[in-house]
C-alpha cells in the first residue's frame, strides 16, 4: 500500500482483516512481525486521521 | 345641475359602506407587504391571486394599530415560529374602513395562526410531494456516512452566534479529535435564504472531494421564520448534494423540509457539533477495538508458538542427552574391546615368536651335520642338489659336522 493512495476506509479494512487473522490463528510465525507491524502502522495513520490536521487540507486553507 | 365635492362623494361612499357592512368579517389573504412602523403600526397589503399564482385578482391595504399588534403579534409568532411577513397567507379579522382622504383599507382587528400553521405545513407537504415525485427525496439520506467525518464544510451566517458555539464545541471535544471546519456564508434569515443557501451549497458541490460533509446550521431564536428553508429549489438542491447533509437550523418545535431530505437532522447547531463529535469518538472506539484484537490475537499467537517451542525443546533435550549416553557406551565397548584385542595380539604375537624360534632352531644347518646329514659343493662352491648335475672327473667338496673332505666322480 502506497502512502498517497492510502485512505481510512481502506486503512480501516485492512485493519478488520489483520485483526481477524491474528485471532484466528491464520498467521505463519514469519509473517507475525510484519503483519504486527503493518497493523501498528495502519492505526497510527487512523489515529493521527481522526486527530491530526492533514497537510494536503491544512495547504488549501492557507490558499 | 347638483354636483358633489370630492369630500361629499367619499363621505357618501362612507356611510353607505358603514351601514351595509358594518360587522367583523374572517378573511383569508395572502400579505404581499408587511412593514412594522416607527409608531408600533403594522401596515399590510392583502392580495389574491388567481389560480395560476401569476395574476392578482384583488388587492387591498390592511393596518393594525400599535394597541392591537402588541397583543395579537407575539401570540401569533409564539404559536407559528414566524414574524407576520410578505409571501405568508393569513387568516385575518377585519373590519371594512372608508376614509375620504385614505380610501379604502381593512382594519385588522385579530389574525388566526392555525390558519398559517396549515398553510406552512400544505406548503411543505407540496414540496415534500414533488421531491418524491421527482425521485430525488431520499437521495441524500441514501449516502453513506463517511467514517471520517473530518473536514466539514459550514453553511451558515458567520455573525451567527450558532456558528460560533459549533466551532467553539468542536475545538473544545474531549477525544482530541481534529477537525477541518471552513464555512460558506450565506443569509440564513429573509427573503435571500433560498438564493444564499443554494449558492454556498453550489460552492461546495464545485470542490466536493474536499469535504467529508456539509452543516447547515443557524442559531434558533424566539421566532426563527423557518419557513425561509421551505423552499422546492433549496430542497433539492440538498437532497442532491454529493456529500452527506447535517441541518441543525435550531428549532423546538417545527421542521422545515430540510429536515426531510438531509441526510442528519438535528435541532440546534451545538447538536450538530456534539454528533460529529460522537461520530469521530466512535471510529476512536473501533480503533482501541481494533488494536486490543490485534493485541490478543498476537498474545495468543505468540503463547501458542511459546508452547509450541517448548515441547520442542523437550524433545530435543531429551534426545541428546540419549545418545550421548549411548556413545559414551560405544566408546566404553570400544575401548574394551580395543584392550581385549590388543591383549590378544600381544599374546598371540609372543606364541608366533616361539614357534618361530623353535622352528629356526630346528633349521639350523650345523644340527643337521651333527645328525648325520652333509652338504657337498662343486669345485666352484655350487650346493649340489642332484646326482643328473655331476659328471665324471667333477671334484667335490662334502662339509661334516666336524670338517670337510674333497673327492672325484669316477
Amino acid at each position: 500500500m502506497e502512502e498517497k493512495t492510502l485512505t481510512y476506509e481502506v486503512a480501516m479494512e485492512r485493519l478488520e482483516t489483520l485483526a481477524k487473522e491474528m485471532e484466528t490463528g491464520d498467521v505463519a510465525i514469519d509473517q507475525l512481525a510484519t503483519k504486527l507491524k503493518e497493523a501498528q502502522q495502519l492505526l497510527t495513520f487512523c489515529k493521527d486521521k481522526l486527530t491530526k490536521a492533514d497537510e494536503e487540507v491544512q495547504k488549501l486553507l492557507a490558499e | 345641475m347638483d354636483s358633489l365635492s370630492l369630500f361629499e362623494l367619499n363621505n357618501l361612499v362612507r356611510s353607505v359602506l358603514e351601514q351595509t357592512l358594518d360587522g367583523e368579517y374572517w378573511l383569508e389573504a395572502e400579505l404581499s407587504e408587511a412593514r412594522l412602523a416607527t409608531n408600533g403600526h403594522f401596515y399590510v397589503e392583502f392580495i389574491q391571486k388567481d389560480a395560476s399564482g401569476r395574476n392578482l385578482l384583488a388587492k387591498a391595504r390592511g393596518t393594525m394599530w400599535a394597541r392591537t399588534y402588541s397583543l395579537v403579534a407575539p401570540l401569533f409568532e409564539r404559536a407559528t415560529g414566524e414574524h407576520l411577513r410578505a409571501g405568508m397567507k393569513v387568516r385575518v379579522q377585519v373590519t371594512v374602513e372608508f376614509h375620504e382622504l385614505y380610501g379604502y383599507s381593512l382594519n385588522i382587528l385579530n389574525i388566526d395562526p392555525s390558519y398559517t400553521l396549515g398553510d406552512m405545513a400544505k406548503r411543505r407537504r407540496e414540496i415534500l410531494a414533488q421531491l418524491e415525485a421527482d425521485g430525488i427525496l431520499e437521495d441524500n439520506q441514501q449516502l453513506p456516512l463517511p467514517s471520517l467525518l473530518k473536514r466539514i464544510a459550514v453553511i451558515s451566517s458567520s455573525s451567527a452566534a450558532g456558528y460560533g458555539d459549533f466551532c467553539n464545541q468542536l475545538d473544545h471535544n474531549d477525544y482530541g479529535l481534529f477537525f477541518d471546519v471552513r464555512l460558506f456564508p450565506a443569509v440564513m434569515q429573509g427573503a435571500n435564504v433560498e438564493e444564499s443557501v443554494m449558492a454556498a451549497l453550489a460552492a461546495i458541490v464545485d470542490e466536493a472531494e474536499r469535504w467529508d460533509c456539509v452543516v447547515i446550521i443557524r442559531g434558533g431564536g424566539a421566532t426563527s421564520d423557518l419557513s425561509d428553508f421551505d423552499s422546492y429549489p433549496l430542497a433539492a438542491a440538498v437532497a442532491q448534494m454529493p456529500i452527506p447533509v447535517i441541518v441543525g437550523i435550531g428549532h423546538e418545535r417545527d421542521e422545515t423540509v430540510l429536515d426531510f431530505v438531509a441526510h442528519t437532522r438535528v435541532k440546534t447547531p451545538t447538536a450538530a457539533a456534539a454528533f460529529l463529535i460522537d461520530h469521530g469518538a466512535q471510529e476512536l472506539a473501533r480503533l482501541e477495538e481494533q488494536q486490543r484484537r490485534i493485541t490478543q490475537g498476537v498474545a495468543l499467537l505468540c503463547e501458542r508458538q511459546q508452547r509450541r517451542l517448548e515441547q520442542l525443546a523437550v524433545h530435543l533435550s531429551g534426545a541428546p542427552r540419549q545418545r550421548l549416553l549411548s556413545e559414551g557406551h560405544r566408546v566404553d565397548l570400544l575401548q574394551n574391546r580395543l584392550r581385549q584385542s590388543a591383549k590378544f595380539q600381544v599374546e598371540s604375537s609372543k606364541l608366533k615368536v616361539q614357534g618361530l624360534a623353535a622352528r629356526l632352531a630346528a633349521l639350523d644347518p650345523a644340527l643337521q651335520l651333527r645328525r648325520g646329514f652333509s652338504l657337498t659343493y662343486t669345485s666352484d662352491g655350487q650346493l649340489i642338489r642332484s646326482a643328473a648335475d655331476l659328471h665324471p672327473g667333477d671334484r667335490l667338496t662334502t662339509r661334516l659336522a666336524d670338517g670337510s673332505v674333497t673327492s672325484e666322480v669316477i
